[in-house]
This record gives structure tokens, sequence and C-alpha cells, in this order.
């Protein structure tokens, strides 16, 4: 049910691939002319994160469904950061120290940040808020994870957080995302769990669209030529940013198995035209 | 409803080189001769292609334009092979850029066909206030290492469908002189739909090619 909605809100979208200076306003919430139903959805919202520890263990099935109805665009920055228990870290107290150091990493971060989310209001212009809080929290990640450093794509997720939070907040969210989400081996220098990822997804592609699978192959349409940037920068690189917001909500509580389900979802709606491109077709 | 232009050929590219030395800005500029300076970093790979007059030859040109960044490496290797032409790029304000090159050059040699023909492209030419490499030293690299060089700006399009119509037709001249074969597998070459026909029905090809453009 899910993935239908949202393949019907990418569809919906269709063509456009970065909507600028959107504004994350939830796509499945409730529309103006039923501004009561979008109350209640507040008030239930502001129950769940004053109660959230009893939400979290006893309600989990249900928190579950409203997070993939999607978080109420005010709600994300504090419900993410609950997700990922990110509120009360230590590190967030290193976080100005670490802005005064130099990392190795600086270079190739600045080469990057005016390449992230160019068409986007908050990170527009060289010297816009957006870009500099971009910045410090690459740099200051790059320095307390010297063996991942910086890897291009992160700097989509670590935006995306940043269009909702503080910095030290995305910060916190971040280190956790990097910790405990699978990320942090995701963009490992070998990069081993991509080759990983697009091996699983491969094997299930095989196991549920074999006719799609079979065309992929006879057209050497390779699995790591679509879906790398689908698990680098789940999806945020893919499709408009309020559909990518809301499968963010979905992988800060279910994790990186949400982007396998969108993917083959993706795929699986696509399947009848994708069958009749070839290698070039499909990759457009 | 569009015209369909059909081509003799089909050649596979490559544009390799650093993060931020311009590959995507020079992909686009030669597909929509336009300067994008607001796309978003490339992450693992995107294409593009356009068919171009050769020499009064059709030859589409299928480009994969990969991510630059060092660790990225072990996922793009993966699409060098069968690539018929490259473009590697450095930027001339950027001396690790350049540093880089042999780097590149090893791999794409190794790992596309034998006979890639590359060709090195010194890209932000328009920002030669910053150079940190020189022409001569460039071109005397490309010479060495059997690599045509043009310096380019992806900007304001100077040497832009130069660099990938040069690269093109050496490999033209390659096919026209036997040296190589497009039909050996891993060429990075293919017939296209007009070439095609004509090997499928040679009497007919003439009569074909006055409706080339019927779709």
């Amino acid at each position: 049910r899910l993935l239908e909605a949202d393949s019907k809100s990418m569809r919906s979208m269709n063509g456009s691939r970065r909507n600028s200076g959107s504004s994350l306003v939830s796509s499945s919430s409730a529309s103006s002319n039923l501004s009561h139903l979008e109350e209640d959805t507040w008030i239930l919202w502001g129950r769940i994160v004053n109660e959230w520890d009893e939400w979290r263990k006893k309600k989990e099935k249900l928190l579950k469904e409203l997070i993939r109805k999607g978080i109420p665009h005010h709600f994300r920055a504090i419900v993410w950061q609950l997700l990922c228990s990110a509120t009360d870290m230590p590190v967030k107290n290193q976080y100005s120290e670490l802005l005064k150091m130099s990392s190795p990493c600086e270079k190739l971060i600045r080469r990057d940040i005016a390449r992230t989310y160019p068409e986007h209001e908050f990170f527009k212009g060289q010297d816009s808020l957006g870009q500099e809080v971009l910045f410090n929290v690459m740099k200051a990640y790059s320095l307390v994870d010297r063996e991942v450093g910086y890897c291009q794509g992160s700097a989509f997720i670590v935006g995306l957080l940043l269009m909702q939070m503080p910095e030290e907040e995305a910060f916190c969210v971040f280190v956790r995302l990097m910790q405990e989400y699978r990320l942090r081996e995701l963009f490992k220098p070998s990069m081993a769990e991509l080759g990983l990822c697009i091996y699983q997804f491969e094997y299930l592609l095989q196991e549920q669209l074999p006719e799609l699978n079979i065309h992929f192959r006879s057209q050497s349409f390779l699995t790591s030529m679509y879906a790398s940037s689908w698990f680098l920068t789940l999806f945020l690189t893919t499709f408009p940013l309020p559909v990518a917001t809301r499968v963010f909500d979905i992988f800060m509580y279910e994790g990186l198995e949400i982007v396998f389900r969108v993917g083959m979802a993706l795929l699986q709606v696509n399947q009848a035209e994708l069958i009749q491109l070839d290698m070039e077709g499909m990759s457009q | 409803l569009y015209l369909l232009q059909s081509s003799d050929f089909l050649f596979k590219f490559l544009v390799i080189g650093n993060a931020g030395t311009g590959k995507s800005c020079l992909l686009h500029q030669f597909i929509e001769k336009k300067f994008k300076d607001d796309s978003n970093h490339t992450i693992g790979v995107e294409f593009g292609s356009k068919i171009i007059n050769v020499g009064g030859k059709y030859v589409k040109l299928q480009i994969w334009d990969t991510a630059g960044q060092e660790r990225f490496r072990s996922v793009t290797r993966s699409y060098y092979r069968g690539a018929a032409g490259a473009l590697l790029v450095y930027d001339i304000t950027s001396r690790e850029t350049y540093n880089a090159l042999t780097n590149w050059l090893t791999d794409a040699r190794m790992l596309a066909s034998q006979n890639i023909v590359i060709i090195l492209c010194g890209n932000k030419k328009d920002l030669d206030a910053d150079r940190e490499v020189t022409f001569l030293e460039a071109s005397r690299f490309a010479q060495e290492n059997e690599l045509m060089f043009l310096e380019t700006s992806a900007l304001t399009g100077e040497n832009v469908e130069e660099a990938f119509v040069q690269c093109a037709r050496k490999i033209l001249n390659k096919i026209e002189s036997g040296e190589l074969d497009p039909e050996r597998m891993g060429s990075g070459i293919q017939y296209g739909d007009a070439a095609l026909r004509q090997l499928r029905s040679p009497r007919r090809a003439q009569a074909e090619s006055a409706q080339e453009c019927g779709c």
C-alpha cells in the first residue's frame, strides 16, 4: 500500500527531478481543506513526542503505520532525532571544538558544497547559510571518523537534515545514521557494503521481477548503474524532495530496507515501460 | 513526434577524471550547448547521448559520465568495459587533478577496450588567471602517452564539441584503416541502424536512405 502511494505521488511529480526551493510539506498529510484533520494529526504527533518512550515500547506497530503515512513537517526535526536516539549525545559538546580544527578532507568537501542542492533556496549562493552549515557538519564528521572521512553522496543526507534542524542537531543525527543505519559501511573507502547492497538488490530483482531482470541482462544494464545513487543518497538525488523526504521518514524508522522496497516498487510500477526500452532509454 | 536520426555507428564513450574537474558540465555543454552551474555532484554514473556528423558519417555517442571521487572507482570501473573512446579530464587550475591522470589512464587502458582512443581535456580554460598546469606541460604528457589533447571550457563551450568530435573521428579513421574491427567483441563500437540496413540489403540501401527520417 505504502509503495503504491509513493509511486503515485512520484508519478504526479514525474519530470521535475527536483523542485527548487520546495517546501517540505508532507505530500500525503491532510490537505488545506481538511484543517481539522490536520489539527488532529498535530495533536496526535504532539502526544507521540511527549510520550515517546511509551510509544516506542508499547505502540510500535501504530507508530510504524503513522510514520509510513508521513511525519508532519513541523515534527520532523524532533521525531527524526528521537527515532535515532540522537538527543543527548556526548559528541554534541565536541562540535564547536571540531569546527576549530582543520580536516584533511576540507578541500574535497569544499568542492562539493556548491554542488549539493544548488537549486534549493537554503543552499543557493556562495555565502549562504546553507552552504556554511553544510560544510561545517561535513567537516566535523570527517574529524570524528577518520576512516570514512568524507564520501560523495553523504552531503545530500546531511543537507536534508539541515533543512529540518540546526547544525549541532543535524551533526548528531548524522553520526547516529552513520553508526547505526549501515551508512558508515556504505561510505567506507572500499565501498564493499554498497557492492553487497547491489548484490542483494539484484537477487531480489531476479526473484521478484524475473522478466525485467532478463531484459536488463540482455541489455547489459547493470544494477549498480541505476541503484548506486539510490543507496548512497537514499533517493535524495532521484525523487523530488517532498517524495524523498517521505522515504526518509520511513528510513529513520525502518532502516535501509526501505531502499530495497521503494527501489523494487519503482521498477515494478515501470516494468512494462522499461521492458520496451534499450539500455540507453532505460538509463534516461 | 520528433524525427529519428539514424546513425552509421554507435560508440561508447567515458568521461573520467578527478572530482570537480567539470566532467558533467562538459557533457551538458556538449549535449545542450549550455553551461549548467546548478547541478548536483554525480553519484555513481549518469548518461547522455548525441548523434554527430563526422566526415559525412553519422555517429551516435553514448556517453557515460562517472563520479570522480577516488573511492567510487570500485563502482565506476565496472562501466569501462567496451568503451571505444574516453575524455580524460583534469582542471587546469588544480595540479592535484593533473597529477592523478596516470592512475586514470592505467584504469582506462586496462579495463576498457585495448584500442580505446583517449583525448585529454584540460578543462576550465576560462580560468586562466588561476592556472596551475601549463599547456606545454600537459601537451608533453599527452604526447608521451599517445593521447589527443585539448584545453576546454565547459563554461564558454570552447573546444567542447571539438573534443568529442576529434575523438570520434580518430575512432572512425581506425575503423577505416582496419586497425579497429567493429565486429570484434568489446570494441565499444556497434553499427547504427542506418549501417545495419545497408549490411542487410546493400541493394536497397539507397532507397532507404532517402527516407531515413521516417518514424
